[in-house]
């Protein structure tokens, strides 16, 4: 049909054409309500508040990143059997860090009730704190439940003297490696930076002589994000660089500043270790490289062991090692990772809150959690049961690694810290500014943070 | 009067131009040369979504091999069945539809009747009322989130429709007054003033005659809002929270992982998302055509 | 005299027209000043104080010391540069692949209606997932790109994002290819308003296929035209989605336009809402003049009134 019989047509259309369709556009206005009671429903319910009775059913709202495994849902369903007087929604939120973050601002900023219990990325308890977000836990956290978790759970959420969060899963950077190649040139495990490149040098050129032209020995993630900077301080405080001076302020535009963005320069474009197109490359970018078996050495976080295993996807399923991070003379320091647990701190019901937060903290929630999800139980008791050992081979490594970490510092106000230091890290990285302009920017831009 | 003179030597221009295009020699390698011209932009135009489809059918090995690999094999459904597995995407389409078309309902109406006046009426200050109405847009939208989603939340608004379709509205108005007065612009005063003669009022000959003539312009205007709201991310994850009521962007972006991107799974999921929609809106731009057959007398 | 008090009292035709203007109008300014006024003030409030949302003890009015602050960042500046430059680059790729787009798929041709359905799709795939498809696309060793030039047998060592020439003109292509939907659709609904017995009476007068264009197609999309270039101007100085989803606005903030900043410094990670408004309120500014500058140029010409 041409554009002259669509004319033709409209034109021809009555009054009553007209009556018909809007009854239409009514009925389904009327369908649009009904539509949604059927499937949302309304935030913030009224209430009341201060102390609850004991026997009084209370409904909370949990909001975590979304759960695939499924765990997180499993976990809540037995509390909730368990708990008929406080039962617990579940409230899934993006799995990418920024967009959950940019839920939760809006929600506390706005000063809601809900959710009573959320996930905190560990950067946040600084500057949620600050804004007075997040409820004190001191009161909570007495002495027997503090012996069950390790110390670092505690102190990663500490700001300004007081807890505010408690870490539920930990994460750490590593440096993933292929057990059979290292056999095949018998060469060990790297403790410090420069066995790490002597390693990967020789692991590469030998691949490479082999027929493999595609094999590079040293993968890290280059591009412009946050593990940009994680992976700085990770070589920073392995070469005994300390981020806070003595009045408590950011200094890293010194000797081991310098020598750590070098080292990261250098494996690029000196040793050749690294593939020109790191400084492009995000965190999920360099998994395939190593599944394909095209990588010696990988720096990442511990989501990638799991996907290094899984046949389906990775030609080295079962070869696959993890260490800590090299240092400059002995072994250093990964950066921590991982989520918190929090309260909000306009909850209407902190201590059934609480109650609840210790459930997914004790040792019931972590088992399932650990077995669930493989993710990284923040308990000894957990991660030595042999149950849990059998359903994730890989966490023998854990110990090793997560003994030799640092945390970045809680600051109120990290994320821009961190997005100050970011731009000039990568100008290094893409050769715009030498590694001393490059350093001296990031200090810069801090600095005047600072003042403004 | 000039038309009744012209009527025989149109026909035979027209008949002229028909024998020449048939038998001129040098017109066939124009005429490759168009084809060549319209092959080549509809490849660019498709080919990151036919990436796309490959991808969804690819098993996780072919989608990161290296090198290259263009066509699955074997093709497989898994990736689509994990993608629906995973979320309720009916309840997404759903929600989707729901506040992107009432929106551009919405949207339509308000602008139709002022683009209309802006372009045909005569009064003083367009070029003000027209970037006055332009000046909305001028703000990024994220610096707006926070107000709104107090303004939401102040109404108790959050977790409803209404929190997508009224901002969806405004947002898009702007533009679609724009567009509407370009298109209502150009049309020739005498149709108007001849339909007024008969005792028709303006409005009435807006609807009989302006619509008519301009309704590709409403139709594109419309299809442009439309697919506008459809994919708008931000506010959706801002004042949708709720599971039950997300949008299709939300909902893609959701199979992402903080440290993952399974390629497999949102290449089914998008192609879930768009080829339904531009298979609607091919078949909108005939149904309605088909649909005023049905109601029109005469 | 008194002709002089007829022309300043509107005729009768002449005062109706513009009331029932007023009328129709004012529901859409209505609703506009109701949606967006309050983030709009809210907004300029903020700029003038120290606002970060994650201090909320220590909100004070400052003066301009935000704009002063902003205005001493060289990362401010780059932003800015960079946004005009993308906005110019982009609007005009786009207006001209969307323009010979527009009039290949008027053409009767067999095949046509697969390219106006082709011209759909780069408008309707969700700009958030085509950034980030593409940005794979761009990946120097699995990506599309690459991929297909090796097999080409071409140089196929491209690192399309790894340095700030190669990532701005890789967002160029992007966005032409994502937009140029948009200028053919609107084009396209222009170019079948235009009768064709105007054509055909060209063509009895003999003008050429080239004359024709120029006299007879340009003048009639005039409004269109119009309308798309100062609409894909506005939408590209506040693109956001496309640059964040494919490069972050790196390498080394190189591709950071203005939206992006206020965002990185602002409201999405900083939360620093007293500076970020103050670069929303400067973006505004720039905008404005655009589009003024925009209206007074095209609008010149026209009798509206």
């Amino acid at each position: 049909m041409s554009d002259d019989e669509i004319r033709g047509l409209v034109r021809r259309m009555s009054r009553r054409d007209v009556l018909k369709w809007s009854v239409y556009a009514g009925t389904t206005a009327g369908a649009l309500s009904l539509i949604e009671a059927c499937g949302g429903g309304t935030s913030t319910a009224g209430g009341t508040s201060g102390g609850t009775p004991a026997n009084q059913q209370v409904q909370l709202v949990y909001a975590a990143q979304q759960d695939d495994s499924g765990t997180i849902p499993k976990q809540i369903a037995a509390w909730n059997a368990a708990n008929p007087n406080t039962q617990v929604t579940y409230q899934p939120g993006p799995k990418v860090s920024q967009d959950f973050l940019t839920q939760l601002i809006a929600a506390f900023n706005a000063k809601s009730v809900v959710p009573d219990v959320f996930d905190s990325d560990v950067i946040w308890p600084g500057q949620f704190a600050a804004a007075g977000w997040m409820k004190p836990l001191d009161s909570f956290l007495s002495s027997s439940f503090k012996q069950g978790v390790f110390q670092s759970a505690v102190t990663v959420g500490q700001y300004n003297g007081k807890s505010y969060a408690v870490q539920r899963y930990y994460d750490a950077g590593r440096i993933y490696y292929r057990t059979d190649l290292l056999q095949k040139y018998s060469v060990q495990v790297p403790q410090t930076m420069s066995e790490l490149v002597n390693t990967a040098t020789k692991i590469q050129e030998g691949e490479r002589a082999a027929g493999n032209q595609n094999f590079w020995g040293f993968y890290w993630i280059g591009a412009q994000i946050e593990a940009l900077f994680d992976e700085f301080l990770e070589w920073y405080w392995g070469l005994g660089g300390n981020l806070l001076d003595k009045s408590n302020n950011l200094k890293f535009d010194n000797d081991q500043g310098r020598k750590a963005a070098q080292f990261m320069y250098d494996t690029i474009y000196s040793g050749k270790i690294s593939p020109p197109g790191t400084p492009t490359y995000k965190t999920p970018d360099i998994v395939p490289f190593m599944q394909n078996g095209n990588a010696a050495f990988m720096r990442n976080w511990g989501f990638a062991q799991a996907l290094l295993d899984d046949p389906k996807q990775s030609k080295v399923a079962g070869k696959i090692g993890a260490a800590p991070l090299p240092g400059e003379t002995r072994v250093g320091f990964g950066c921590t990772g991982g989520w918190c647990m929090a309260m909000n701190a306009n909850t209407k019901y902190p201590d059934r809150s609480w109650q609840f937060m210790q459930y997914m903290l004790g040792q019931k929630g972590q088992t399932t959690m650990a077995t669930g999800s493989g993710l990284s139980p923040v308990r000894s008791d957990v991660l030595n049961d042999p149950q849990v050992q059998a359903a994730n081979p890989a966490f023998k490594s854990l110990p090793d690694i997560l003994k030799n970490t640092k945390s970045r510092p809680q600051l109120k106000n990290y994320t821009q810290v961190s997005a100050a230091i970011q731009p000039a890290l990568s100008a290094i990285m893409t050769k715009q500014k030498s590694v001393a302009d490059g350093v001296k920017a990031a200090q810069t831009a801090v600095d005047d943070l600072l003042n403004s | 009067m000039r038309e009744e003179a012209l009527r025989p030597a149109l026909a035979a221009t027209r008949a002229r131009k028909r024998a020449a295009a048939r038998l001129r020699p040098g017109r066939v390698g124009g005429r490759s040369a168009f084809y060549l011209m319209a092959i080549v932009f509809a490849v660019f135009s498709l080919f990151p979504m036919a990436w796309i489809l490959l991808s969804s059918f690819m098993p996780l090995a072919d989608l990161t091999a290296q090198p290259l690999v263009y066509l699955p094999h074997p093709p497989t459904l898994d990736n689509y069945r994990f993608a629906l597995q995973q979320a309720p995407f009916a309840r997404y389409y759903l929600n989707s539809t729901v506040c992107s078309l009432t929106a551009t309902f919405a949207c339509l109406v308000l602008a139709g009747f002022a683009g209309y006046a802006i372009a045909r009426l005569r009064f003083r200050g367009k070029q003000y009322v027209l970037v006055g109405i332009l000046m909305a847009s001028f703000f990024p939208p994220i610096t707006q989130l926070i107000p709104l989603y107090n303004l939401m939340n102040k109404f108790n608004l959050l977790n409803t429709y209404w929190a997508l379709i009224i901002p969806y509205t405004f947002h898009t108005l702007p533009m679609a007054i724009w567009l509407l007065s370009a298109y209502l612009r150009d049309i020739p005063r005498d149709l108007e003033e001849a339909a007024m003669v008969d005792g028709t009022s303006r409005l009435g000959a807006f609807w009989r005659v302006i619509v008519p003539i301009s309704a590709p312009g409403f139709i594109t205007a419309g299809i442009i809002v439309f697919v506008y709201d459809w994919n708008e991310f931000l506010f959706a994850l801002t004042f949708e929270p709720n599971a039950a009521m997300r949008t299709i962007p939300v909902g893609i972006a959701l199979y992402q992982g903080q440290f993952t991107y399974p390629w497999g799974t949102i290449s089914a999921a998008t192609a879930l998302a768009v080829v339904p929609l531009v298979l609607i809106i091919l078949i909108f731009q005939r149904r309605l055509i088909t649909g005023l057959t049905a109601g029109a007398v005469k | 005299m008194a002709v002089a008090a007829a022309r300043r009292r509107p005729r009768g035709p002449e005062a109706s027209e513009a009331r029932l203007a007023f009328w129709l109008i004012l529901p859409a300014v209505l609703g506009l000043v109701a949606v967006s006024a309050y983030p709009v003030i809210q907004t300029v409030l903020w700029s003038f104080q120290h606002y970060i949302l994650t201090d909320p003890q220590n909100v004070y009015f400052n003066g301009l010391r935000n704009f002063q602050r902003l205005v001493n960042q060289e990362a401010f500046w780059t932003a800015f540069r960079f946004s005009i430059l993308y906005a110019v680059l982009a609007v005009a790729g786009q207006f001209v692949v969307g323009f010979v787009l527009a009039l290949t798929a008027h053409r009767e041709f067999r095949g046509r209606g697969l390219v106006r359905a082709a011209m759909l799709f780069p408008w309707t795939m969700p700009t958030v997932i085509t950034a980030v498809t593409w940005r794979f696309m761009y990946n120097d060793q699995l990506g599309f790109f690459n991929g297909s030039l090796q097999h080409l047998g071409l140089p196929h060592q491209i690192i399309w994002l790894g340095t700030p020439t190669l990532a701005t003109i890789a967002l160029l292509i992007l966005a032409v290819w994502k937009v140029n939907s948009f200028v053919a659709l609107v084009l396209l609904a222009g170019l079948q308003s235009i009768p064709r017995d105007v054509y055909e009476a060209a063509d009895v007068d003999g003008a050429g296929p080239v004359r024709q264009f120029f006299s007879i197609t340009v003048p009639f999309l005039r409004s269109a035209i119009m309308v798309v270039l100062v609409l894909r101007t506005v939408e590209s100085l506040q693109a956001f989605d496309i640059i964040y989803g494919l490069t972050g606005g790196g390498p080394s903030n190189s591709t950071q336009n203005l939206p992006l900043y206020i965002y990185q410094q602002g409201f999405g990670e900083a939360l620093n809402f007293g500076f970020g408004s103050a670069a929303a309120v400067m973006l505004f500014i720039v905008i404005f003049v655009f589009a003024i500058a925009y209206t007074r140029l095209l609008y010149r010409e026209e009798s509206y009134a």
